[in-house]
């Protein structure tokens, strides 16, 4: 049978559907590529424009295959694959015109469905997804089914309980060659390393980083919350590196109990496990942990899928290795800058004094907060400090650290990200690349303290969080930086569009950590619990059956509602067949009847009584002393006799 | 098995990814295969075959044999097909609740006569058309196979009864000479004007009647070819709209036409034992 794509509205949206969610995935070139040979077969279809050769399909899905192997060295691994999985898809729907074609694209679209969950889990793609899936299985329902949609959504209804069971069911195999996602995807660009722009670059970016629960620790503002990823201790000015090969010891913590919290960050390739300042000890189900130092830990393995870990959390918690001459450490200073120093260091004497100066430097003079700063070049640092004077948070923390240094003061900077967006909903701060940061702690009072030079140039970004205050224009952005009570307090009414989103992001959250939560230790736990209540189970195992046996008597829309003279006739023509006494096909039931009556006469009275029941309930429309019930109790008495 | 490989793919994604999403993708997917496979086997299980009501086999040719399947339950079972063992599968058909529809089933046999039918399976892919279910009849029943048409398609001489031919109906119009047509009712002047032998055509009743006689295939050898030959003008017969007797050893279908007179005699002519002929 001769088949048009777009012919078939819910099929081809299906299909262009599942292609789409993958192509936002792959390299553009492709996605442009697919998209053209899509809006060529629509025109095929609808303009008669010239057909596309199969031969020429073939020699393009060769040539695919080379320009995939060209550009990515290889065929294996997850981007080449999927890359090339599109482009062949689009040019199978160029191909498609019969029923095998349609089986083919079918199941084509089947594995693109589930390739997009590699990319994502998130809860938003559950909704084109479900339409496609529902439309390629209504795709494969024959046409001349009168109500396919019912029919199939009946058949989906029956499916839920199987599903469920293979879902908690089926033994999780946990693979040791266990597929990475590649390190290209998922990746946050959060590096070991501060350099002018790094960070700025980071937070230019729309992605999620983390989710944290942290309703146990009183903690309530953004401002206070600062979630340590890499401690860098060698600076180069503006650029900072960690010291290599230098773990710290673990300091001496009061053996109280700690408050936990818990995180769930989004797939990096890295190590980096960000955590909030004052956390002793971080527990990870899937992995090892370590430490490099107070609150910064690192899993042993990359984070290559969504990954929950918990960190314990102490109260007054402060940091008291000793700083080493090499927290002194600066390069050399050449300029301004060393002008400054010199100067500084002359007329501050004490500790407090230069930090003061320090302070006053970056809030006293025209310094603009600016996720787009610009380049610095060799000469930043003098650049930075006394001609531009516009930066990200990485140049503040940066240049203070090395001026703190310059001045006598051990200082260190420390990236990771600040604040977050709270979700009242689903009480966790959802933390976004927008909200990386980078700030500096300096020894003093004999433990380490942070200090946060962005807090003096832009106290708003802050206080509303990195999502709102980069949402502003630029214009405000300057003209706000300084005034942290730019909006309202945290008790303002949310608006509607805020309380959806909220309730979005909570079931996101949700849906992700159900998702990724899931494994075997949780299997067994769902297996103990059904263990645990047998009633119950049992109850609701019953019910599922039942609901199933009504759901499977039903499972076409077409079911007639037979009268009851109806029914009485097809019992008795039932029977007729068995006894080789066939109702022709436009056999009038009477005669019919007639028939059974002259073949069979010890069944003549009963037949009677029933041709009568039949004719006055049919045809006269009329009542009748008996009842149907009753006429088919006496025909299986009369049956019974002969036998 | 395209689907088998397909679940497969999608099984050692979601294990060797540990995605659960996939793991989600992949059981439903695999549920609503299953739900497929039982509702592929209600389709089938409520539809019975009734009886062979009849066919028009000819040997060596694809025929139809006519059947009646009747859906015992009262919903409407979708996309049914049927066969006979080693043939074609019918087209597919569906059965409101309660129906019985006949259906023709493709049937090629290699020999006339009573035939018995081979296996009847009654099947079906719906809904998804991955998987198929199926009901075996073992004896489903006989059937009539006429002998195979072969021979010259010319009326014998004398065939004609020519008593019969005469002009009475009006004159319609003219037509080419066709074998078995009187020599008499040729129109020569319109013939020499259209350089071919046309005959003038009557209103029916002036039809010629044709005899055919097993007597007249006697130079043809053995009884098969004699009776394929009066197969043939049998059908020709028919299809010319002649009226035409047939004598059949002790058997005589006299004069007549129409469908039902075709069918008797080559029901006849199928039956024809040896014995019975000489």
């Amino acid at each position: 049978m001769n088949r048009q794509f777009f012919a078939q509205k819910y099929f081809s949206l299906a299909v262009l559907c599942s292609m789409a969610m993958v192509a936002f995935e792959v390299t553009p070139w492709m996605a442009f590529f697919a998209f053209g040979l899509l809006v060529w077969k629509w025109g095929v279809e609808k303009y008669q424009w010239p057909v596309l050769a199969r031969r020429w399909t073939g020699l393009l899905s060769v040539l695919l295959l080379v320009q995939v192997l060209v550009q990515y060295r290889t065929i294996i691994g997850q981007e080449p694959s999927y890359t090339l999985l599109v482009g062949l898809s689009a040019l199978r729907v160029m191909d498609y015109g019969n029923d095998r074609d349609h089986k083919f694209v079918v199941l084509l679209s089947f594995i693109l469905l589930s390739v997009k969950a590699l990319f994502s889990i998130d809860i938003y793609w559950i909704v084109p997804s479900a339409f496609s899936f529902w439309g390629l299985w209504y795709a494969l329902l024959p046409e001349q089914v009168s109500a396919r949609g019912k029919t199939l959504l009946r058949i989906f209804a029956l499916s839920i309980p199987l599903a469920v069971i293979l879902f908690f069911g089926f033994p999780r195999v946990v693979m040791p060659w266990a597929l990475s996602r590649g390190s290209t995807y998922g990746q946050i660009g959060f590096s070991d390393e501060l350099n002018p722009g790094r960070v700025a670059e980071i937070a230019a970016t729309t992605q999620l980083a983390f989710r944290a629960k942290i309703h146990q620790l009183p903690l309530r503002e953004s401002r206070e919350l600062y979630w340590r990823g890499s401690v860098l201790s060698t600076s180069q000015g503006l650029s900072w590196r960690p010291v290599r090969n230098r773990l710290n010891a673990e300091p001496e913590v009061p053996q109280e109990h700690g408050l936990t919290y818990e995180v769930a960050i989004e797939p990096t390739s890295q190590n980096f496990l960000f955590t909030l300042e004052g956390t002793r000890n971080v527990f990870m189900e899937s992995g090892r942990v370590f430490s490099l130092g107070p609150s910064v830990f690192r899993s042993l393995r990359p984070l290559v899928s969504t990954t929950v870990y918990h960190g314990e959390w102490i109260k007054d918690f402060v940091d008291t290795n000793e700083a080493t001459v090499r927290d002194l450490e600066v390069p050399e200073l050449t300029g301004r800058v060393l002008a400054w120093v010199e100067e500084t260091r002359r007329t501050h004497h004490s500790l407090e004094d230069r930090l003061q100066a320090l302070q006053d430097f970056y809030s006293k003079n025209k310094f603009v907060y600016t996720i787009a700063p610009g380049v610095y070049g060799a000469n930043g640092l003098e650049e930075f400090l006394f001609d531009r004077r516009r930066g990200f948070c990485e140049h503040f923390a940066g240049s203070y650290a090395t001026l703190a240094r310059a001045l006598g003061i051990p200082a260190r900077v420390v990236i990771g990200y600040q604040g977050g967006r709270y979700n009242p909903l689903g009480e966790f701060w959802k933390v976004a690349q927008k909200d990386a940061h980078a700030w500096v702690e300096v020894f003093h009072h004999g433990h380490w303290n942070r200090v946060d030079p962005t807090s003096w140039v832009a106290p708003l970004r802050l206080e509303i969080g990195a999502e709102e205050f980069f949402g502003l224009s630029e214009a405000d952005q300057l003209a706000f930086a300084k005034s942290s009570d730019w909006r309202g307090k945290k008790d303002q009414q949310f608006l509607l569009w805020d309380r959806l989103t909220f309730f979005m992001e909570d079931m996101n959250y949700r849906w992700s950590y159900f998702l990724m939560d899931f494994d075997r230790t949780s299997q067994d736990s769902i297996w103990a619990a059904l263990g645990k209540y047998k009633v119950f189970t049992v109850i609701g195992a019953l019910f599922v059956v039942l609901l199933c046996l009504l759901l499977a008597r039903g499972i076409f829309a077409t079911r007639k509602n037979l009268s009851d003279e109806q029914r009485l006739l097809l019992m008795i023509e039932m029977w007729g067949r068995q006894n080789s006494l066939s109702r022709a096909a436009a056999e009038p039931p009477l005669q019919y009847l007639q028939r059974l009556e002259d073949a069979f006469p010890k069944l003549q009275q009963v037949l009677k009584a029933i041709s009568r029941y039949y004719d006055l309930k049919m045809y006269a429309v009329a009542g009748s002393d008996q009842s149907a019930v009753e006429l088919q109790k006496q025909w299986k008495k009369a049956l019974r006799e002969i036998e | 098995m395209a689907f088998a490989v397909m679940a497969l793919t999608l099984f050692f994604m979601a294990v060797g990814y540990a995605n659960n999403l996939i793991y989600i993708f992949f059981f439903f997917l695999l549920s609503v295969a299953m739900t497929g496979m039982v509702v592929t086997n209600l389709n089938v299980n409520s539809v019975d075959f009734g009886e062979v009501l009849g066919a028009d086999i000819t040997t060596g040719e694809e025929g139809r044999v006519r059947i009646t399947v009747v859906n015992s339950s009262d919903v409407e079972r979708f996309n049914i097909e049927t066969y006979f063992d080693k043939t074609k599968v019918s087209k597919s058909f569906s059965l409101q609740g309660t129906e019985r529809s006949v259906v023709e089933v493709p049937f090629v046999a290699d020999k006339r006569g009573l035939v018995p039918l081979p296996r009847l399976i009654l099947q079906s892919r719906f809904p998804f058309e991955l998987l198929r279910a199926w009901r075996v009849f073992k004896t489903p029943g006989n059937v009539i196979v006429y002998p195979k048409r072969s021979g010259s398609k010319i009326f014998p001489r004398g065939s004609t009864d020519e008593s019969h031919a005469n002009s009475v109906g009006l004159f319609r119009d003219h037509r080419i000479y066709q074998s078995g047509d009187s020599v008499r009712r040729i129109d020569w002047k319109a013939s020499a004007r259209r350089q071919d032998l046309m005959v003038k055509n009557f209103e029916e009743p002036e039809k010629p009647s044709l005899s055919l006689d097993w007597q007249q295939t006697e130079g043809l050898g053995d009884i098969e070819t004699r009776l394929s030959q009066l197969a043939l003008w049998v059908d020709e017969a028919e299809s010319q709209r002649f009226e035409y007797s047939l004598h059949l050893g002790g058997l005589i279908l006299s004069a007549s036409s129409g469908k039902e007179h075709w069918r008797n005699c080559m029901q006849s002519l199928a039956l024809a034992q040896g014995k019975d002929l000489s």
